[in-house]
């Protein structure tokens, strides 16, 4: 048990410090290309590489902060059909899509892992920084683990609420 | 003999004319050469997968055949980067040729998980700008220039341009504006895409080429018969003829719409070019360095290649 | 089962599962994975898609936009400055009959010119403008009505993340969009302000009219909005005027956007650091749509439900125009459920072949499509636009807010119409960027 909990309290701190991390980088990204433009018209001069250095930074960006919007309910769902059925029901429902959307995550988490090995396997490189590519795609699988981990998370506490009778964790 | 349906995935939209004139005639060759055994289902216009996921999805077997730019995913495909190397090839039949000189003995294998059918490249691009004529390899210092490709890239940063990243649909406007001074680019994608209209400059110089693949899924591939291997075979080298021409008289009329919108038309001297193509030999020996670094035989590849286009010169004159 | 039934089927289970309160982008990755697999017959491929797809659905210099534009609109939201808009607004227009409405319709164009979303827009105005609205005795109906009404402008007034998202999809400029989004939200939030003055003329107990301010006192309430004026015609100018690119653009307004924000409360860090992390969670909820409908899209693609759709829509003996009629009413009825991104990347591959086979300009479907969309989230059954109210005034009955956005609904269809037959109005200014 204890094992369990600290397991989960290294999962909310990793997802918290994805958020940070994607925080941090949407900032840079916007003073990098902010800096370029000022440059261009200031200087004629720019940055090599920025926007692609952007696009590498949105990458991080978008899949690290992927378990906090999950744990944190930002993911747009439809609420009206379901919205007046009784929490027992509510509860059932949300375990089968639960089961579904994670059996898919897995997948998903793996699949990308798989492609960004192979990418760093044929050693294909940006344009312009010649950068890696396959690494980034690596980065996003691990994004995507950690959102995994989180919907885990969120249906075992489903699982466990429904057997003891505690109601779905929140 | 049961009918094979084979699913053809393309960027290219399906009123493209290389879609028209290179990519539906072969697979109307495929399928009447096999007797309707083999049957084609299109999939044009980056339906099945943008300009960068065509790969993958042939790869995957997403789609048995499809085409896609190795030029795009840079060091996935060393060897065939040869192709885009500055000043290659003078026109797109002499680059075609030669490339399809060399695929099956040194290109195929680095197209992994397919059977590379052809290689194409376009006609060669050069310098579109506006307000400003690019006559020597100075007039290209500070000046920014958009490029999509990596070699041009390369070839910019060594002559001083301030190289600028701009997605095809935005850059009407950003020459329009003066966001950039020019880009590389093909006379026939500036009139596809009407930059004949902000731009007012083409210096004609074979700069660069990009390369275009056609290739099959290798499991799709083994499914066929040795004969019906050799019709497909036989159907992309006769694609791969088709290419050159249509590209030759795309680029005539490509230069009469230029010339009727008052284009100044450039070239450089004789003495500038050689200069030019000496400063940019040093890319050509780190290339091959570079590769045989790794282990790839780029020295005997760049002998046999360099034969070939030497052998396909002659095509130079006759198209242009 | 036929290919295209396969598909159709696909289309089905997906809405089914939506419902379900399943998650938007994680349903289409399922729908897709498995239609996928029924199509080929062969599980590597499917599996292969799901791995290739995340990372080039994300990795496009074009999205760089999204968080950009959505940050503009967080660090404007924290600066306050949606209390300024609102006075300046009121200061000009409150004389007018539902002076105060009038001027709730003018500070949300203002706030959508920094936005890039309906429902932040609606959101921080309808705190703001309706609490002041319902002090003056103005008709609770017509407060949040009117409110609603002008937060359909966030998404119409560029920035606007639903026509980047659809310049992504239908393959157009994204700058041109923007652009054609200026006019069309004019036009829109004229139209509530009339809407708004009859109303008050016609009922003038509900809506009463304030004492005028003085010359002088409008051209000092200017003091507060100068900025976000600045900063639109910075932003706009330069995607107008080609001097950016929209993504360089977006990194511009969301770097003078952050410059208000310290002007206004100086370097307020907790604010500067919520802006970036709800920036962060925006974008990652939007990109996990985008990935679903990335691998959704290339099911739908085999299946050749698109090509069927633009097949059958060519063979109909009906006119364009009433096609264009039913697909709108379809989208209104879906705009009551869905997001509009959502509905975006769902139906716009779907469509748009059809569309432009019937000769329509595309950036002009963009601007109508949006506009429906926005008219389903203030529609009941479900208006998300209307339960944000809701949120912000709880006060207020829902019914009421529903009752009080038929008028504004009402103007909006009749501005739809008037595209619809003179579609040059939404082409005209990127016209002029082509000249
Ligand atoms: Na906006
Ligand atoms: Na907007």
């Amino acid at each position: 048990m204890r094992f369990t909990n600290w397991l989960i309290r290294a999962l909310d701190k990793a997802s918290k410090f994805g958020t940070l991390v994607g925080a941090a980088l949407c900032f840079a990204m916007m003073a990098v290309l902010t800096i370029d433009v000022i440059l261009r018209a200031t200087f004629n001069t720019a940055i090599y590489g920025a926007i692609e250095l952007a696009v590498f930074a949105l990458v991080l960006m978008a899949f690290f902060a992927q378990a906090e919007a999950f744990t944190a309910g930002r993911h747009i769902t439809v609420d009206f059909f379901i919205q007046r059925a009784p929490a027992p029901v509510k509860t059932v429902i949300e375990f089968v899509t639960l089961t579904i959307s994670l059996g898919i995550m897995v997948l998903m988490s793996i699949a990308t892992m798989l492609s960004g090995l192979e990418t760093i396997e044929e050693g294909e490189i940006s344009f312009t920084l010649q950068l890696p590519v396959g690494y980034f795609k690596l980065a996003a699988g691990v994004g995507l683990i950690l959102l995994t981990l989180a919907m885990l998370r969120r249906w075992l506490g489903l699982l466990v609420g429904a057997r003891d009778g505690s109601g779905p964790p929140r | 003999q049961a009918e094979t349906v084979l699913k053809f995935s393309t960027y290219t939209p399906a009123q493209n004319f290389v879609y028209k004139n290179v990519y539906i005639p072969m697979m109307r060759e495929i399928e009447a050469k096999s007797n309707g055994e083999i049957k084609f289902e299109a999939y044009p216009g980056s339906a099945l997968g943008k300009m960068p996921e065509q790969y993958d999805l042939v790869k995957s077997g997403l789609a048995d055949i499809s085409t896609y730019i190795p030029s795009y995913s840079r060091g996935r495909f060393p060897l065939t980067e040869a192709g885009s190397l500055p000043f290659a090839f003078e026109t797109s039949d002499q680059g075609t040729m030669s490339l399809n000189a060399v695929t099956q003995k040194w290109l195929g294998a680095e197209h992994k998980g397919v059977k590379l059918l052809l290689l194409w490249t376009p006609v060669p691009a050069a310098f579109l700008t506006k307000g400003v004529a690019i006559e020597k390899i100075a007039d290209l210092k500070d000046l920014k220039m958009r490029s999509a490709g990596a070699v041009a890239n390369d070839v910019l940063k060594l002559v001083g341009s301030n190289v600028l990243t701009v997605p095809l649909p935005e850059l009407y406007t950003a020459l329009e504006r003066g966001v950039v001074n020019g880009s590389i680019m093909d006379p026939v994608t500036a009139v596809a895409y009407k930059l004949y209209e902000p731009a007012d400059h083409f210096t004609n110089l074979s700069f660069s080429s990009v390369v275009a693949a056609v290739g099959m899924n290798t499991r799709s591939w083994e499914k066929l018969t040795p004969e019906q291997q050799k019709i497909v075979m036989e159907a992309s080298a006769t694609a791969a003829t088709r290419v050159g021409p249509i590209y030759a008289e795309k680029r005539r009329e490509a230069y009469e719409v230029m010339r009727k919108d008052n284009f100044t038309m450039l070239e450089f001297s004789a003495d500038e070019k050689k200069k030019f193509a000496d400063m940019v030999v040093p890319l050509w020996d780190k290339w091959v360095e570079k590769l045989e670094d790794e282990g790839i035989q780029a020295k005997a590849f760049m002998a046999d290649f360099k034969a070939a286009i030497a052998k396909h010169a002659a095509m130079k004159q006759a198209s242009n | 089962m036929s290919t295209i039934a396969i598909g159709l089927l696909g289309v089905i289970v997906m809405l089914v599962l939506m419902a379900l309160r399943m998650h938007i982008g994680f349903t289409m990755a399922v729908v897709g994975f498995v239609g996928i697999y029924i199509i080929t017959g062969d599980w590597y491929i499917a599996f292969h898609s799901l791995g290739t797809v995340p990372y080039s659905s994300v990795a496009t210099f074009l999205l760089i936009a999204v968080p950009l534009f959505t940050l503009m609109g967080r660090f404007a939201y924290h600066s306050g400055i949606s209390a300024d808009l609102y006075a300046t607004a009121s200061t000009w227009m409150r004389h007018l009959p539902g002076g105060l409405a009038v001027a709730t319709v003018g500070a949300c164009a203002m706030f959508s010119a920094v936005s890039g979303s309906s429902l932040a827009a609606a959101a921080s105005m309808g705190a703001i403008a309706v609490p002041e609205m319902l002090r003056h005795k103005i008709d609770p109906r017509l407060a949040t009505g009117v409110v609603a009404a002008g937060g359909t402008l966030g998404i119409m007034i560029p920035p606007s993340l639903g026509f980047i998202i659809y310049g992504l999809i239908a393959e157009e400029s994204i700058g041109t969009l923007l652009i054609a989004g200026i006019l069309p939200g004019i036009i829109l939030a004229g139209s509530f302000m009339v809407v708004a003055m009859i109303w008050a003329t016609l009922s003038p107990a509900m809506a009463t009219r304030q004492a005028a301010a003085t010359w002088g006192e409008r051209f000092r309430s200017l003091g507060g909005v100068w900025g976000i004026l600045v900063l639109f015609g910075l932003v706009m100018g330069g995607i107008y005027g080609g001097f950016m690119t929209p993504t360089e653009a977006a990194a511009i307004g969301a770097a003078g956007s952050l410059l208000l924000l310290v002007l206004r409360k100086g370097w307020s860090l907790p604010e500067i650091s919520e802006s970036l992390r709800e920036t962060t969670a925006i974008t990652a909820m939007i990109f996990m749509i985008l990935i679903g409908a990335h691998v959704f899209n290339v099911f739908l693609a085999l299946s050749r439900l698109p090509t069927s759709i633009t097949d059958f829509v060519i063979a109909l003996e009906i006119s364009p125009i009433m096609i264009l009629l039913v697909i709108f009413a379809g989208y209104v009825v879906l705009g009551c459920f869905l997001d509009t991104l959502a509905m975006i990347v769902l139906t716009v591959p779907i469509l748009l072949p059809a569309i432009q086979a019937m000769g329509y300009d595309p950036i002009w479907f963009g601007v109508m499509i949006v506009m429906v969309m926005e008219m389903g989230l203030i529609t009941p059954p479900v208006g998300m636009i209307v339960y944000v109210i809701k949120g912000v005034v709880p006060a207020v009955e829902l019914r009421d807010i529903f009752v009080g956005v038929w008028p504004f609904v009402a103007a909006q269809v009749a501005i739809l119409m008037l595209f619809l037959f003179w579609p040059d109005i939404t082409l005209w200014l990127p016209g002029l960027m082509r000249d």
